[in-house]
């Protein structure tokens, strides 16, 4: 058994809701394997667990607003709407009147790009295929990256 | 461990390596002179080049210390060498129009242009050759050309660059001549000990108090772990602009320093990101070649290239979603071009400590440089597309997009009304200023020569000092200042003012 402290930041309830909120940001990664999915999850974990308590309770309640604000308006939870209508309810929220919304879909955003564009595979997808040594090389030869 | 100095030095990277290498000649004279370092000694291998393990190491924070609206972030690096690990090398001297702002009678050209010039003398700083220039950078060259702007080359200090384009996570190579490569093993060669993964808390008029804590990463510090006290007859604070400023007010020291920590100034920058309809060479070779300062004197900001890692990219993008997905499908054909505004000093933006001495950052950005970051995405996006891009992100655009057909509406299209700060995080890596150099010490914590007010022990000895924004990329202009503090503690020591067992 895990000891407590091991225990992810996030319950399994929330960490269903931010892939839901993954694939609005991400759409690739809507329907993703656990390959995808599971990285993604444990660097977002990763990124949380040094953080103080405060600011993770924060996150936990930028989650339940989001799920939940949809309700009085739709009668519907945010993951029940259809994608479109997600789309618009972030961006209202990305653009919203108050710097406090507006940075906590910024926080949100940056930990699911975090979880999802340091992933190896997803690298080689979009030609981001550095070289540690031969960047000059590749360079005077005029070689384009390529992922193959 | 406790353990007697004459003179220690707090932080290791432009300010505080440069007075340990500048000091280290006094070790033969009988000086005992030590640099603490928060960070780890990075063994060569460690510089791996990937985005979240560089982030976590080097970096305070990941570098992304947030301002307390968290509409700011700014970068700070640790370890041996500060953040001279994880800058790109950029070496422009400060110019005459910076000193004029800063009005302080000592600094002049004529005491900081040799200064800065041997030290770009010893860190091996040059233009790069036309073949080591890609087209990231060649684009945005074209592109200011085209449009009638001057456009400049860096002078930058690197040795045996290979183009891995990885400057901003550590160079995998060693390249860059930082002074974890120049000023900090020439210091220990001349006798100064250098102690890694230390955290000084506080420091108090006889000496510091410390702690080595052992780290993930990294070469073992030269000291058993603990908390330790460390005498000495001069401290050197030089632990860059944030923690200098906060380590200082977590020290309640004995003196009366209103303006500790005030005056913060930090180039606030965004990131712009121009899409091509083809693959350019943008990530292999040296990522910042060129810059473009016509508008620094009139409209008070500068633009330079850039080319930024995935992750980063990313969260510096407003929106998200399919167009978002688009513009990151294929970094290949992505252009960047980093804005960086020179902000005023004002007394509002400061820096204070909390309860176990980090810094908390207090800033608001002013009309000004909002302003600014607006005219700037401008400019950028002209740029962009003088140089042939189809589409450009600009966050303060009404949309996600700007496309070449529009590119004659970009004045209409870019618009103060849709930079909405939070939206995105604006950037800073340029922390500066909160001890600033002065006469008054109403309004400033230091002497021209880093001294603080009423201290005859105490100095800061890094962009802390800055009275403001420097205009430009500001590390030689840092390791100039820190030069001015070693000269005149070399003088003290010279008169014997320093010597003698103890503290003070």
């Amino acid at each position: 058994m895990d000891s407590p402290e091991r225990q992810p930041v996030l319950g399994s309830g929330q960490q269903r809701f931010l892939l839901c909120l993954a694939a609005r940001i991400v759409p690739e990664s809507a329907g993703a394997p656990p390959q995808v999915t599971d990285p993604l999850l444990a660097t977002v974990d990763e990124e949380l667990r040094p953080r103080p308590r405060l600011q993770q309770l924060e996150f936990k309640l930028l989650l339940f607003a989001i799920r939940w604000m949809t309700v009085p308006f739709t009668l519907h939870r945010f993951e029940r709407l259809p994608g479109e209508r997600q789309d618009r309810w972030l961006s209202f929220l990305e653009n919203a009147p108050l710097t406090l919304l507006r940075v906590g879909i910024w926080g949100l955003k940056t930990l699911v790009f975090l979880g999802y564009y340091t992933q190896d595979g997803v690298l080689r997808r979009i030609v981001y295929v550095p070289s540690k040594e031969e960047g000059n090389v590749l360079l005077h030869r005029r070689q384009l990256p390529s992922a193959g | 461990m406790d353990a007697e100095f004459d003179i220690l030095i707090i932080g290791s990277g432009a300010g505080g390596g440069t007075v340990a290498s500048a000091l280290a000649p006094l070790c033969a004279e009988g000086a005992r002179i030590a640099v603490l370092e928060w960070g780890p000694h990075f063994n060569d291998d460690e510089f791996t080049g990937r985005e979240l393990e560089m982030a976590e190491k080097l970096f305070f924070d990941s570098g992304a210390i947030g301002n307390r609206d968290q509409t700011l972030n700014v970068a700070c690096a640790r370890g041996y060498g500060g953040s001279t690990l994880a800058y790109t090398g950029t070496s422009i001297e400060i110019p005459q129009r910076s000193l004029e702002r800063w009005a302080v009678p000592a600094l002049t050209l004529d005491d900081l242009a040799p200064r800065m010039q041997r030290y770009k003398q010893q860190n091996n700083v040059h233009e790069l050759p036309d073949e080591d220039i890609n087209e990231n950078n060649q684009l945005f060259a074209d592109g200011c050309r085209a449009l009638g702007y001057a456009v400049k080359r860096f002078p930058v200090n690197i040795k045996g660059c290979k183009g891995s384009g990885m400057c901003n996570m550590g160079c995998p190579n060693q390249a860059k001549q930082g002074t974890n490569r120049v000023q900090l093993p020439a210091a220990e060669a001349g006798g100064v000990q250098v102690i890694t993964n230390c955290r000084v808390h506080r420091i108090t008029p006889q000496g510091v108090e410390a702690e080595v804590t052992p780290q993930p990463h990294g070469r073992p510090s030269a000291w058993p772990s603990g908390r330790c006290r460390l005498g000495a007859r001069i401290v050197v604070v030089a632990a860059g602009a944030m923690h200098s400023s906060a380590l200082l007010a977590h020290s309640r020291l004995p003196v009366d320093l209103p303006a500790l920590g005030r005056y913060f100034t930090c180039h606030p920058a965004l990131t712009l990101v121009a899409q091509h309809d083809r693959p350019i060479i943008n990530y292999y070779g040296f990522p910042k070649t060129y810059y473009c300062d016509d508008f620094e004197e009139q409209d008070e900001f500068i633009l330079e290239t850039c080319m930024y890692f995935p992750f980063t990219t990313a969260k510096s993008l407003a929106g998200f979603g399919a167009p978002h997905s688009a513009l990151m499908a294929d970094f290949r054909r992505l252009q960047m071009i980093l804005v960086l505004v020179s902000d005023g000093a004002e007394a509002e933006n400061r820096i204070t400590a909390d309860s176990e001495g980090n810094p908390v950052l207090h800033y608001a950005f002013s009309e000004r440089t909002l302003d600014a970051l607006v005219a700037s995405q401008r400019i950028a996006a002209k740029i962009f597309f003088a140089g042939g891009a189809a589409r450009v992100h600009a966050p303060a655009a009404d949309r996600f997009l700007i496309d070449q057909a529009d590119r004659h509406r970009i004045d209409a299209l870019i618009d103060r009304r849709h930079l909405k700060l939070g939206k995105i995080s604006i950037q800073s890596a340029h922390p500066m200023g909160g001890c600033r150099i002065g006469a008054d010490r109403t309004d400033s914590v230091t002497d021209d020569r880093g001294k603080v007010h009423g201290l005859d022990w105490l100095y800061v000895a890094d962009g802390s000092l800055f009275p403001g924004s420097s205009g430009v990329n500001p590390y030689v202009t840092i390791m100039a200042l820190a030069d001015r503090v070693a000269e005149s503690l070399r003088e003290r020591w010279r008169r014997g003012e320093l010597r003698g067992q103890g503290s003070p």
